[in-house]
């Protein structure tokens, strides 16, 4: 009789082996698929019968300084069509009678769009409006869905548009405080998670997760429509009435820098914007804080503040005009050709002489003209929350190719670019007691959570209290000191400077065309309000004091009465 | 049946000397009644069990859509804020004011005076105003201390 082996065979060793060694990948197969790889094959799993929906967050409302609204949000529907489901002809038919009663568009028209080859989802309306919308999703119609989404809407029309900026089709902002504050209006979309069936539709009673989306946050500007609607008012008169090809006004608070109102012209209406016609689009342009020009004579208040604050001049410290100053090699004259002898400070601003502020630069000298400058403002952004902001052009004694008679023909404005914005904010540093002030537009962030107010911010003092206080009274003499001057307003002490440049061309100066301009602030001993008129190429006359000044108590005047700052009776019947 | 009319449950004494009796005895089980009653409480406690989960996602997929329902209404009721919200937006426009005004028959002004009226101004309308703070109301600002506490007696 055979006797079996006690020891394992090769075979069957082989055999154990084998199977050891199989059992081992799988088991290490196992381990990749489950272990290793094991979030990928559950996302994998969860996407296959799991889907998500993007919620979109409600757009923050941008409102004025006293809560009325500017740009808001309105919940509405894209209504879309199944092409696939539409096949159907009867099918269609009877769909689109239904719709065309609801969407006011005739069957016909719906037909023939949604039934041509195409894409299967086809987007009959966008932005229909929530109780349309609501009515199309109450007729149940096979094949048609609709989408939530949103509209803005400006209710007060075109007014603060350069401002407000807009929105793109995927209701992202594109201009203005729409894009500048992006982040803050868009809130955060929520997702809806969902069981699906093999089509990817819901299933009823599946699983259902929401996670909400976060609404963005409202922005309230300092911008008071009121005021802003003066403003542009009275732009677009003294635009058509002087045939001028734009301007800006701006009204701001001296004290914190507030912007009450900036109106800009040109400016685009909204019903007109077209995306793909870049000459509009150039209109969207903010142009108080992205253009910069070359202020002229309201510098000069800049200049004498300058030669004040440094106790080189009073205001009845003397020169001798005799109309023309030589600078090395150029002659610079006033602008009326005049010669004037003997003349004080207060004259010289009066009477607006370029000769006054050659000889007051030569007192102050480069290096302290231009350290006032800069200490003014100019050359650099404001901080004004636009990410467009100009910085504006200073050139000065450090830059190469300067030479002496550009710091003559800068102490008078010409040669410097600044935005109006900067210039306004200079003034208002005179008008203020000295201190530059941080010029903004948005006065708070309100949002869920969280509640942001922006507290006046004082750049630095540029001259000291006396002095502002010297040059209030001396810009007070060159309005109300002189007889006739058209910024006067009855009741009231005005302060203020008129400015006259030739338009810069490349090259040099269109000597046809100008930029008439008037920088005030009233009442002139405590000023509440600072504004700047400047009107581009008028046809009709070229001087700011005719074109411009005349437009500052028309928008001072209804100001003061709406913020119950009262005309001062005495002073009315004195001036009478 | 004669055994369902009888009590289904027996004194346990009575039970573990009915046992013992039957070892002695070599052949007796335990009687059909008790056999029964166990049998009936294990169905009845499985078809419990059965429902529980039944019940429960039937509870849940009824709150499911309890909620989903609330939701949708919520939806819709803060869309027609919104809506409401552009409405008056619209209706406080200043153009559309100044074309109301002008169809009274109102001009605008000439001249300014300045009239004292002991009465304070209605309060501003904030909308919306989900998150900026409504600014304290002037009357209640202005409202003296003798006229808060009359204003909590029921007079007629």
């Amino acid at each position: 009789m055979l006797k079996r082996s006690p020891h394992l065979s090769w075979r069957l060793l082989t055999l154990m082996a084998g199977f050891f060694i199989v059992t081992l990948l799988l088991i290490g197969r196992l381990a990749y698929l489950q272990v290793i790889n094991h979030a990928y094959y559950v996302e994998q799993a969860r996407d296959e019968h799991l889907a998500s929906q993007s919620i979109p967050a409600h757009r923050g409302a941008i409102l004025d300084r006293n809560g009325y609204p500017l740009a808001i949000s309105i919940d509405a529907y894209d209504v879309l069509i199944d092409r696939s489901v539409w096949r159907t002809w009867s099918r269609a038919q009877q769909g689109a009678e239904a719709l065309s009663q609801v969407l006011g568009m005739p069957a016909e028209a719906i037909l023939q769009s949604a039934t041509a080859p195409g894409e299967t989802f086809y987007l009959l309306r966008s932005r229909l409006d929530y109780q349309r919308g609501r009515q199309v999703i109450e007729l149940g119609l096979p094949g048609v869905s609709v989408r939530n989404t949103s509209r803005r809407y400006y209710p007060e029309g075109d007014l603060a548009a350069n401002i407000l900026g807009f929105v793109g089709q995927d209701h992202q902002g594109l201009a203005g405080i729409e894009a500048d504050f992006e982040d803050e209006l868009a809130g955060k979309p929520g997702t809806v998670y969902f069981e699906r069936d093999t089509r990817g539709n819901p299933i009823p009673f599946g699983r259902r997760h929401v996670v909400p989306p976060t609404p963005g946050r409202d922005i309230v500007l300092t911008i008071d429509r009121y005021i802003q609607r003066i403003a542009e008012q009275q732009l677009d008169e003294a635009i058509r009435q002087h045939r001028a090809s734009g301007g800006s006004i701006l009204v701001m608070d001296p004290k914190t820098g507030a912007i009450l109102a900036m109106a800009s012209r040109p400016s685009f209406r909204y019903a007109e914007l077209d995306f793909n016609d870049p000459e509009k689009l150039r209109l969207t342009r903010n142009i108080a804080v992205t253009d910069y020009y070359e202020p002229g004579s309201v510098v000069k208040v800049l200049t004498t503040a300058a030669a004040i604050d440094l106790r080189l001049v009073n205001p009845n410290t003397t020169y001798i005009d005799n109309g023309t100053v030589k600078v090395y090699d150029a002659t610079i004259t006033n602008w009326d050709f005049s010669i004037n002898g003997p003349t004080t400070v207060t004259q010289y601003l009066q009477k607006s002489l370029n000769t006054g502020s050659v000889w007051l630069a030569g007192l102050i000298g480069a290096d302290r003209f231009y350290d006032y400058m800069k200490r003014f403002g100019f050359g650099q952004r404001t901080g004004i929350e636009f990410s467009a902001e100009s910085p504006g052009l200073l050139r000065t004694q450090k830059d190469p190719g300067w030479t002496p008679v550009d710091l003559a023909t800068n102490s008078y404005g010409q040669g410097i670019g600044a935005t109006p914005v900067q210039v306004l904010a200079a003034l208002s540093a005179v008008a203020n007691g000295g201190i530059l002030m941080r010029p903004y537009i948005v006065q708070e962030i309100a949002g869920p959570g969280k509640h942001t107010v922006t507290q006046p911010q004082p750049v630095r003092r540029v001259i000291a209290e006396d002095s502002a206080r010297i040059m209030r009274q001396l810009m007070n003499e060159v309005v109300d000191g002189v007889k006739s001057h058209l910024a006067q307003m009855p009741g009231y002490r005005v302060g203020g400077k008129t400015g006259t440049t030739l338009v810069s061309i490349p090259g040099g100066y269109d000597l046809e065309s100008t930029i008439a301009s008037f920088v005030g602030f009233v009442p002139a001993d405590d000023p509440v309000l600072g504004i700047l008129i400047k009107i581009d190429q008028p046809k009709d006359d070229p001087l700011g004091g005719r074109v411009a000044a005349p437009v500052f108590p028309k928008v001072a005047g209804p100001v003061l009465t709406y913020l119950d700052i009262r005309p001062d009776t005495a002073l009315h019947a004195q001036q009478r | 049946m004669a055994g369902l009319d009888r009590p289904l449950t027996l004194p346990l004494r009575r039970k573990a000397s009915r046992g013992r009796d039957a070892l002695q005895e070599g052949t007796q089980t335990p009687s059909r009644p008790i056999r029964l009653t166990w049998l009936i409480g294990a169905v009845f406690f499985t078809a419990m069990a059965g429902l529980v989960p039944v019940v429960q996602t039937s509870h849940a997929t009824a709150t499911g859509y309890t909620v989903r329902q609330l939701e949708r209404e919520r939806q819709e009721w803060q869309a027609r804020i919104y809506q409401r919200e552009s409405d008056i937006a619209g209706l406080t426009a200043l153009d559309r004011i100044d074309r109301e005004a002008r169809r009274l028959g109102l001009e605008p002004a000439q001249a300014t005076l300045y009239l004292e009226v002991p009465i304070p101004a209605p309060e501003q309308a904030h909308i919306p105003s989900r998150f900026v703070p409504r600014p304290p109301n002037r009357a209640e600002v202005t409202e003296p201390g003798w006229q808060r506490l009359l204003n909590r007696l029921s007079l007629p």
